[in-house]
């Protein structure tokens, strides 16, 4: 990465943001949070199946709001939320300017870009502010760079040292693929994922998309550092514009949770549709609620779907991909958490031969 | 003299701005122990030594426990 310095602001609010985070944690052992069991339909819930979450969310509000240690630990949660990519900018806006002309010089070098000014850009990313991070995946000059290294580095992995990095590494490697030649990533955002596939498989020629060109530029930068020769495009993953058949590997971290689920399926069909015969399909990405018990399925769907920003995290976590998968001509599709953590939920399985 | 100047509504924002004055708060705090550290050490301040400044190990591990214990007096505020 180019070399850089948080300076005093920024350094002692992302200090602040995670010790804010990490004291208000411990408001979830409090007896009324930790008691908090919707009930024998929602534990373990198989995909696909129809609740009513929004009675059971709405009843589990009821029940919470006499809790003090509920009501606080909303409030810092909140507050983090719509705090964190302010706090990001800020510390971005106090470095010396030098920086922006090496973030600019780091463009240059083996891994190139293809932009696609005309791409229509899905009205579910547009504007949206994923995690209520201020200014979405776009919104700021070097919204890569405050995106992968402020906020995803700085402050979500300040708590997660090495974590990060070794959950991709796992994933890469739950690909199953012996010596891809040729790898596509969907959604790589600042490259966190590519980077593992490159560590993983050196010899591969890596392709990756994104729709976020600020995003893409981090990538780029990213790939140059690293001395790799990247192809980096703009583009939807729902509808690529690639050749068919053309990769060992079609894979994505952290993304089919942003997305709803008719994209969804269309991104799974334009994976199918860019395998080559015998390639693999790898989705990594958060936990489904079939992996959850009663009080997990509330409480990663109160933090993520009802305030968390992420408007689809519930319609993924409830969605049936083994039978998606499948139905897009995917066979031998596995789905299952990875390590000890069951983390990322990783999805796997072959194009076959046509008959 | 008029209790209720804010109204329940504003409840929520005042908060937000609770844990946002917390954090100005910190940031200043951790500003002047930087300073502190500096002056001990040098004995004379050139203009970029403080935003510049890497915190090490020890002074790290005292900066965590004064942060941790102003958050916590911040939330045994609330929660009282
Ligand atoms: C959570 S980030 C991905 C994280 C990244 N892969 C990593 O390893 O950290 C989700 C990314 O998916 C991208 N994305 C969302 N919908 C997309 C679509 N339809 N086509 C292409 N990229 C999309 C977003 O722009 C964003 O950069």
């Amino acid at each position: 990465m180019t070399a850089y310095q948080l300076q005093q602001r920024g350094r002692a609010s992302i200090d602040f943001l995670t010790d804010l985070r990490g004291c208000s944690n411990r408001l979830e052992a409090d007896p009324a949070v930790a008691g908090i069991n919707p009930g024998a339909i929602f534990d373990y819930p198989q995909p696909g199946t129809n609740l009513d979450f929004v009675s059971m969310q709405a009843k589990a509000v009821r029940q919470l709001s006499d809790s003090q240690a509920f009501r606080v630990l909303r409030l810092c949660r909140e507050w983090m939320l719509a705090a964190h990519g302010r706090i990001a900018m800020d510390a971005f806006a106090e470095m010396p300017v030098a920086l922006s002309s090496a973030l600019d010089a780091a463009k240059s070098g083996g891994s190139t870009l293809q932009h696609a000014p005309d791409l229509i850009l899905p009205a579910y990313w547009e504007g949206y502010e994923f995690h209520r991070s201020m200014g979405g995946w776009d919104g700021h000059d070097y919204m890569g760079f405050v995106h992968g290294e402020l906020i995803h580095f700085h402050m979500v992995g300040r708590a997660l040292a090495g974590v990060l990095h070794a959950q991709r590494m796992a994933a890469a490697a739950a690909a199953l693929c012996d010596s891809p030649e040729r790898i596509l990533e969907m959604g790589c955002a600042s490259g966190q994922f590519t980077a593992a596939l490159a560590e993983t498989y050196p010899d591969a020629c890596i392709t990756a998309l994104d729709l976020s060109p600020r995003q893409l530029e981090q990538t780029q930068r990213r790939g140059n550092e690293q001395g790799a020769s990247w192809s980096l495009l703009q583009a939807a993953a729902e509808q690529t514009g690639l050749q068919s058949a053309q990769y060992d590997l079609v894979c994505s971290y952290a993304v089919f949770h942003e997305l709803p689920r008719a994209a969804a399926e269309q991104v799974m069909a334009e994976k199918f549709r860019l395998c080559k015969v015998g390639g693999v399909l790898l989705m990594a990405d958060v936990k489904p609620y079939s992996s959850l018990s009663a009080h997990e399925v509330w409480s990663a769907d109160f933090w993520n779907q009802v305030v968390g920003g992420d408007p689809y995290w519930r319609e993924y976590a409830m969605t049936d991909f083994i039978a998606m998968a499948k139905s897009s001509g995917f066979v031998d599709v596995v789905w299952q958490g990875l390590g000890q953590s069951h983390y990322p939920y990783v999805l796997t399985g072959r194009k076959p031969a046509p008959h | 003299m008029s209790a209720n100047r804010l109204k329940p509504e504003d409840i929520d924002k005042l908060g937000d701005a609770l844990i946002a004055l917390t954090h100005e708060l910190w940031v200043l705090r951790d500003r002047q122990k930087v300073l502190e550290r500096l002056l001990a050490d040098a004995g004379v301040l050139s203009p970029d030594a403080v935003q510049g400044f890497q915190p090490d190990d020890s002074l790290n591990a005292e900066l965590s426990a004064e942060r941790e214990a102003l958050i916590n007096n911040v939330l045994r505020a609330l929660s009282a």
